[in-house]
């Protein structure tokens, strides 16, 4: 098997975490552009499928493998915005792949990400609300150091100055929240 | 909470994912870091899938709100930072210095008194005359505290009891349900497991409303939307549960004072609970008028120019104190 296949090389990625994170970011480059798209496609499949642990793993599985294949990973500036971008591409062939092989197959029409479907707004809305209910599980504390991080994109020093703790606090609360979302949602249904 | 600084390198996935995402979405690493989290990435395929499920979750969860947890800020902490529960015997011992350090911390807020005697402790938060703040308790729960209010905490092993001597305050409770949270005001005893909830303590009774989830006070149980009043000198058998405008009921987090076609006297006394200058009504007829409307609850001149506008006089007296005749 040549490498082509798997697509085009990943881009190293030198931007902060922060700015590929967010959808919103401008982004100059064309190249940048693509990414952002399949990046979101990303995000949309791993929300969607939490609790589907096979299909999550079968992506991880895939990007492992790549990820073994660089053969210097210290020069790459941001591992995490790297790591995005490969199970962004491995997804993406995935996607092609499915449409090419059957393209009227049940599969591959859910592979067209039906956004803005009634039947995807209801999945969403269960989905949201899964993760307030899981959320509101959480001592009040750590229920503020989240939402501060999430929705107002505040840094662990800036949580700390707002609620007037300390930042070992800020990132003990960070850490427990995620692992106990992560075992609420991200369990087998 | 015995956690530590080491769940970067903690052999549970699930756990070195979180704290990686935790590190890794605000800051830029130094190199050394960065190749530990490439080269943790590239030892197993299920350390890429906790990742990216995390990546997910942390989707999610911008979609998410809990506005009541995104507008507390400055909270107060506990003096005690370590867990009550299950820690052994010393682990939780508490400096001097740290004891004057957290009494200094609370400048505004005055813990008039601290005593402790591990593993149980004890502690007295009061707000003064216009002043509100947050307190965090050892547990993760929080006490948003409203004017002119007095509240005494008190944690050990199997409880986790606090005082509403005077005045008002809002509770969102962290679940245990080993050890229920337990609120003493005027003769109500209000319990709870996790849930949020606000408790008013006047001269004559206590006020609960339960704002999310189930609360038990004394031998009734509420539900969020309602609200139970609990004469402070008389004990009713069974205390009438009645629905609660929630929305009135915590406007005094914003310092809003809500009326609906409330007496005068009951809105003047609103106004002099969080304000210095007193205002006192001289003129029993007006004292029997209606009012409804919003104020702010820290300026009292606001009230007196809707009252002149309704053809009611107010005028300044000697001490300060602004009398409605």
């Amino acid at each position: 098997m040549s490498r082509s296949i798997w697509g085009p090389k990943p881009r190293l990625t030198p931007s902060k975490a922060k700015g590929v994170n967010d959808p919103n970011t401008q982004v100059s480059s064309p190249a940048g552009a693509l990414f952002q798209d399949s990046y979101a496609r990303l995000v949309r499949f791993l929300t969607r499928r939490l609790g589907l642990h096979a299909e999550i793993e079968d992506l991880a599985q895939e990007a492992f493998l790549r990820l073994l294949r660089i053969d210097r990973m210290d020069l790459i500036r941001n591992p995490q915005a790297y790591l995005h971008q490969v199970a962004a591409n491995v997804l993406l062939e995935w996607q092609l792949r499915a449409r090419q092989s059957r393209p009227h197959s049940s599969e591959a029409l859910e592979w067209l990400e039906a956004e803005g479907t009634p039947e995807h707004d209801a999945e969403a809305h269960v989905a949201g609300k899964r993760m307030n209910k899981a959320l509101r599980e959480l001592p009040p504390i750590c229920q503020s150091v989240l939402m501060l991080r999430a929705r107002e994109d505040l840094s662990n020093e800036e949580i700390a100055v707002r609620l007037g703790v300390t930042r070992r606090v800020v990132k003990r609360h960070l850490e427990t929240g995620y692992a106990f979302l992560r075992d609420r949602l991200g369990r087998e249904r | 909470m015995t956690q530590s600084q080491d769940w970067l390198s903690s052999t549970d996935p699930r756990r070195a994912a979180a704290a990686w995402h935790a590190v890794l979405e605000t800051q830029d690493l130094p190199e050394a870091e960065r190749r530990a989290f490439a080269d943790w990435l590239r030892k197993s395929p299920a350390h890429v899938a906790e990742y990216l499920m995390l990546t997910g979750i942390r989707a999610q969860l911008r979609d998410c709100d809990i506005p009541e947890a995104r507008s507390i800020s400055n909270v107060e902490s506990f003096p005690i930072l370590s867990p009550l529960r299950g820690a052994g015997r010393g682990a939780g011992v508490l400096s001097r210095s740290r004891i004057a350090f957290f009494s200094l911390a609370a400048s505004t807020l005055i813990a008039i008194s601290v005593w402790l005697a591990w593993p149980e402790s004890h502690v007295l938060y009061t707000t003064a005359i216009g002043e509100q703040r947050s307190v965090l308790l050892p547990d993760g729960s929080i006490a948003e505290l409203n004017t002119r209010s007095s509240l005494n905490v008190k944690y050990d092993a199997a409880a986790r009891e606090v005082t509403l001597s005077e005045g008002e305050a809002l509770f969102r409770v962290a679940k245990d349900s080993q050890r229920p949270f337990r609120v003493r005001s005027g003769s109500a005893v209000i319990q709870a497991i996790g849930t949020r909830f606000n408790v008013r303590h006047d001269r004559e009774r206590t006020v609960v409303t339960v704002l999310e989830g189930r609360v038990a006070v004394n031998d009734a149980e509420l539900i969020a939307g309602q609200r139970v009043a609990i004469g402070t000198a008389s004990v009713a058998r069974s205390p009438r549960i009645e629905k609660a405008n929630t929305a009135a009921v915590i406007a005094w987090q914003s310092r809003r004072l809500v009326f609906d076609a409330a007496p005068l006297t009951e809105v003047v006394a609103e106004f002099n609970r969080y304000n210095e200058q007193e205002i006192l009504i001289k003129d029993p007829d007006a004292a029997r008028r209606r009012i409804t409307g919003v104020f702010n609850a820290n300026d009292p001149a606001s009230l007196v120019s809707f009252l002149r506008s309704e053809a009611v006089a107010v005028n300044a007296g000697e001490d300060g104190a602004l009398l409605i005749r």
